[in-house]
């Protein structure tokens, strides 16, 4: 099981360089970002100019389906431009709904990772909208080596409460995963009081096993996910690795609140995934 | 007197007390304990609801001598909160400290205070946190009693927040508004309304604030187009005083972060939730608090009276 950040960059390492595919990068992040990569032996970029942005981002996909590359990355395009170009029909990659954005942080005093999702993805998801990011949440799981992910489906408190409609939709997918229509535990409602403490969670009376042991937040709503994630970045100074979820081809985004290390991550997590989604 | 930190509270409040607070349910051991050392500093006297058999045998357990102070003999939790509002009402206290009751009961007793007022819809918890790495204290609201907050809502509580700061000594505090604006073009309700928002506040609907550019942390401690690169070089002192919760879920979840990595990135982080909009201040301790954090919520309820 991986439990750490030095882990996901070895089990990178070990599987060798991958071929990413870029826009001709136009930033010094960007630019500096890929040499580091290099130079960490995890890949070799494949630099794409020529043409408007639209047209080198359908290069760069076409490039990824037929197998010339393993990884894309988003370098400097918009990142509506690059989800909507990733998504058209005739790119073959991924479907709009299916897409969903993972954060991971490190717990050092516990010695294993947290996830949290859907961080920057899917706005105000339905309920077929959250089943499909918590399976795409407990695969990544899966590739991480934890074999039944304990997810926490959070609300702001652990009753159903019908005025709170994020309380009603974790019952539902608690109910799913009891029925084993999803992999993984799944409990909810939880408020992250209980989620985070089985001290706290027997307190009001609540036996669950995931309380105090969660791997997967799953929060209702972007405005709740996106913006709790900047909490922990920027308040809390922790390091974000991403992952980019419901892709046939393993993509490493660019967003805002990630700084180069943790793009380096991402990209160590994409080529840890392009081994399982290889055909 | 700028307070920017909960122990510049604990400093000013007992020069600006002694204030009078209605003590919702004071039958137990910590809120007297913290009670008995509010009033040797000079923040408080209380008027103590609740079992008055029980108040006095715990006082005196504690050798804190009541006899100066009203008892008032009332058992249910929601008479309790009630006559803890009505004394507010009739000027015989100033502030609530909500002690060994359920949250709820206390919401309701503000709510029909604040509807009694005839203007007002919401009551809003205002979470007032200090984090390790900032320069200031902050505040997230509404931290979870509004449900559904629109548009009104969230002018109300931004202007309830932005009072309770001007209490504090604030001239002109920082507003920024919370949304998960990202670059997608969804549109996200929360990111209308602060457009709305925006629109009336430069109408002058919001005085007494600035409203920062940006809708994200990123936004505040990066500037609109920046992106993260070293935690070194963020100016943290750019993060707006108070920010406004985009949804019901954000408000819970953020002032309660800690718990998430609590022994990792947010040790030493402290938290204290005041109620406002029903007219009145009311300090919030949690059950599980000891006497000595309940003295600093007593300290924010004189500062905030």
């Amino acid at each position: 099981m991986i439990r750490n950040f030095r882990q996901i960059l070895e089990k990178a390492q070990e599987k060798g360089r991958k071929r990413v595919a870029v826009p001709a990068p136009r930033s010094r992040r960007v630019s500096q970002f890929l040499a580091e990569a290099e130079k960490a032996g995890l890949i070799t970029p494949v630099l794409v100019n020529g043409g408007n942005e639209p047209e080198v981002l359908a290069r760069i996909i076409a490039m990824a389906r037929n197998g010339d590359v393993d990884l894309l990355f988003q370098g400097d395009a918009g990142m509506r431009d690059f989800l909507d170009a990733l998504t058209v029909r005739e790119a073959g990659i991924a479907e709009s709904d299916s897409l969903s954005y993972l954060s991971l942080f490190e717990l050092p005093s516990e010695n294993r990772l947290i996830m949290i999702t859907d961080t920057l993805i899917q706005s105000y998801p339905d309920m077929k909208q959250k089943v499909r990011i918590l399976e795409n949440a407990i695969e990544f799981a899966g590739i991480l080596g934890i074999e039944k992910p304990k997810t926490a489906a959070l609300s702001t408190m652990e009753l159903v409460n019908f005025s709170v409609p994020s309380s009603v939709d974790a019952a539902v997918l608690a109910k799913m995963s009891e029925r084993k229509q999803l992999k993984g535990i799944v409990e909810g409602p939880l408020d992250i009081d209980c989620a985070s403490s089985r001290e706290r969670a027997l307190r009001k009376g609540l036996e669950s096993s995931v309380a105090g042991r969660v791997d997967i937040y799953f929060l209702p709503n972007i405005d709740a996910c996106y913006s709790i994630a900047e909490i922990l970045i920027f308040l809390g100074r922790s390091t974000p690795a991403g992952a980019l979820m419901g892709t046939g081809v393993p993509v490493v985004l660019n967003p805002r609140f990630e700084s180069s290390y943790s793009l380096l991550l991402d990209t160590a997590l994409a080529s840890i995934r392009s081994q399982e989604i290889q055909p | 007197m700028l307070i920017r930190s909960f122990e510049e509270a604990d400093e000013i409040a007992g020069r600006v007390g002694p204030k009078k607070v209605s003590v919702v349910k004071a039958d137990n051991r910590e809120f007297l304990l913290a009670l008995k050392e509010a009033y040797e500093r000079g923040y408080a006297e209380p008027v103590l609801i609740g079992d008055e058999r029980k108040i006095r045998e715990l006082a005196e357990e504690i050798s804190f001598d009541i006899t100066k102070f009203a008892v008032i003999d009332v058992r249910d939790p929601q008479e309790s909160a009630d006559k803890g509002v009505q004394l507010v009402e009739s000027g015989e206290t100033h502030f609530i400290l909500r002690g060994y009751i359920d949250g709820p009961y206390l919401y309701r007793s503000l709510i029909w205070a604040a509807s009694k007022r005839g203007f007002r819809r919401c009551v809003s918890g205002v979470a007032l946190m200090q984090f390790p790495v900032l320069p200031k204290l902050i505040a997230v609201t509404d931290a979870g009693l509004t449900v559904a907050p629109d548009f009104r809502a969230k002018m109300e509580i931004i202007e309830d927040a932005v009072d309770l700061f001007s209490r504090f000594g604030y001239e002109s505090p920082q507003v920024g508004l919370i949304a998960a604006r990202r670059g997608l073009n969804d549109d996200l309700g929360s990111v209308s309304d602060a457009v709305r928002i925006r629109e009336a506040y430069e109408k002058g609907e919001l005085p007494g604030c600035r409203l920062m550019e940006g809708l994200s942390l990123a936004d505040f401690l990066l500037g609109g187009e920046g992106f993260l690169d070293r935690f070194e070089e963020i100016d943290y002192s750019r993060i707006p005083d108070i920010l406004i919760a985009p949804n019901l879920e954000y408000g819970n979840i953020a002032c309660k972060i800690d718990n998430i990595a609590a022994n990792d990135f947010f040790s030493g982080i402290r938290r204290h939730v005041i109620i406002v909009g029903g007219g009145m201040p009311a300090v919030i301790p949690s059950r599980s608090d000891s006497h000595e954090t309940i003295i600093t919520d007593i300290a924010l309820g004189v500062l905030s009276s």
